[in-house]
């Protein structure tokens, strides 16, 4: 995005909708860019991307009708942002860094669990992690808005332009996977 | 005794999807109740893990960051040679401006001071000798 045309986006808009939009940045920045995160693994192309979806996001604000939730709204900006990002990242395959994963061994220790059942449980959170990194764009980007935005498959289906059905088979196909990176058997 | 539930029921389950005899076998079957609290916690926790990723402050693209810090640099700089020269320049000509007004005056005084008109004086000065 230029920065002319972010400024000129900027000041298109007045005081009271700024005001808005700050809240919706505050709330969900965070929510946007761990989703971006999980999906390129890399803290760098994340963040860019999250300043691109609401940079998107406060240009279209004016337009935005509520027809769809905000965190459905934007999903679906920063789905579409990933999936432009997915074309121009195929050319540059080797710049592929991990740097999401270090989060699968941070899972906060859970006092209720005994120390197997928590080493158990580290182990699979860290399985999906793996699991999701290798997962096919679409099984991606449609569990981690089941699972980690705890979307209604609706709100997939909204978020990513697919249809109800199409989202159940790819969120089927992912658990799957899921499932057998955890060592677990059909 | 019903069969344990198939990854599709599972899925189901999770999604909020299955129907009451899903749920019902569910209510009979330890090992299914199992597998899927321990599937269920799973997800929980890959979830809790990707909220302590720490998130970046919200911040303007980086081009437009680096713009106008540049800009602004560029404008104090420019502001700091500027200012001095300027202010020279300004003084120089306030005071060649007070001297060409000094030097005006005078000629006013000159002429104000003379008797006849300069053009007239050579003429004047013959007279004079005359008189004399």
């Amino acid at each position: 995005m230029e920065p002319a045309a972010t400024a000129s986006a900027i000041m298109d808009h007045s005081a009271s909708e700024t005001r808005d939009f700050d809240a919706v940045v505050d709330l969900y920045w965070p929510r946007v860019f761990r989703f971006a995160l999980v999906s390129l693994r890399d803290r760098d192309a994340a963040e860019a991307l999250t300043q691109d979806c609401f940079l998107h996001a406060y240009k279209a604000w004016e337009r935005f009708r509520g027809e769809a939730s905000i965190q459905t709204w934007l999903m679906r900006i920063a789905v579409n942002l990933l999936r432009d990002a997915g074309r121009n990242r195929r050319l540059q395959f080797w710049k592929h860094v991990q740097a999401g994963d270090s989060a699968a061994g941070g899972y906060v220790r859970d006092r209720s669990l005994s120390p197997e059942a928590e080493a158990l449980l580290r182990e699979q959170v860290a399985a999906i992690w793996k699991a999701t990194a290798d997962l096919p764009e679409r099984q991606k980007t449609v569990f981690l808005l089941r699972f980690a935005q705890e979307m209604t498959l609706l709100e997939i289906a909204c978020a990513t332009g697919l249809s109800e059905t199409a989202v159940k088979v790819h969120l089927y196909r992912a658990l799957r996977a899921v499932r057998k990176q955890m060592g677990r058997s059909e | 005794m019903n069969s344990h539930l198939s990854l599709e029921e599972i899925c189901r389950w999770l999604s909020g999807e299955c129907g009451e005899d899903v749920e019902e076998r569910i209510r009979e079957c330890p090992a299914c109740q199992t597998e899927l609290r321990q599937f269920r916690n799973a997800l929980a926790g890959f979830r809790i893990s990707l909220e302590q990723v720490p998130v970046p402050a919200v911040s303007y693209p980086r081009s437009r960051q680096t713009l106008s810090r540049w800009i602004l640099a560029t404008a104090a700089l420019s502001l700091m040679v500027a200012a001095p020269v300027y202010w020279n320049a300004r003084q120089q000509r306030a005071a060649e401006q007070a001297k060409a007004d000094e030097l005006l005056l005078e000629r006013v005084n000159a002429s104000l001071s003379r008797s006849v008109p300069a053009s007239m004086e050579p003429l004047m000065q013959l007279i004079s000798k005359e008189n004399q």
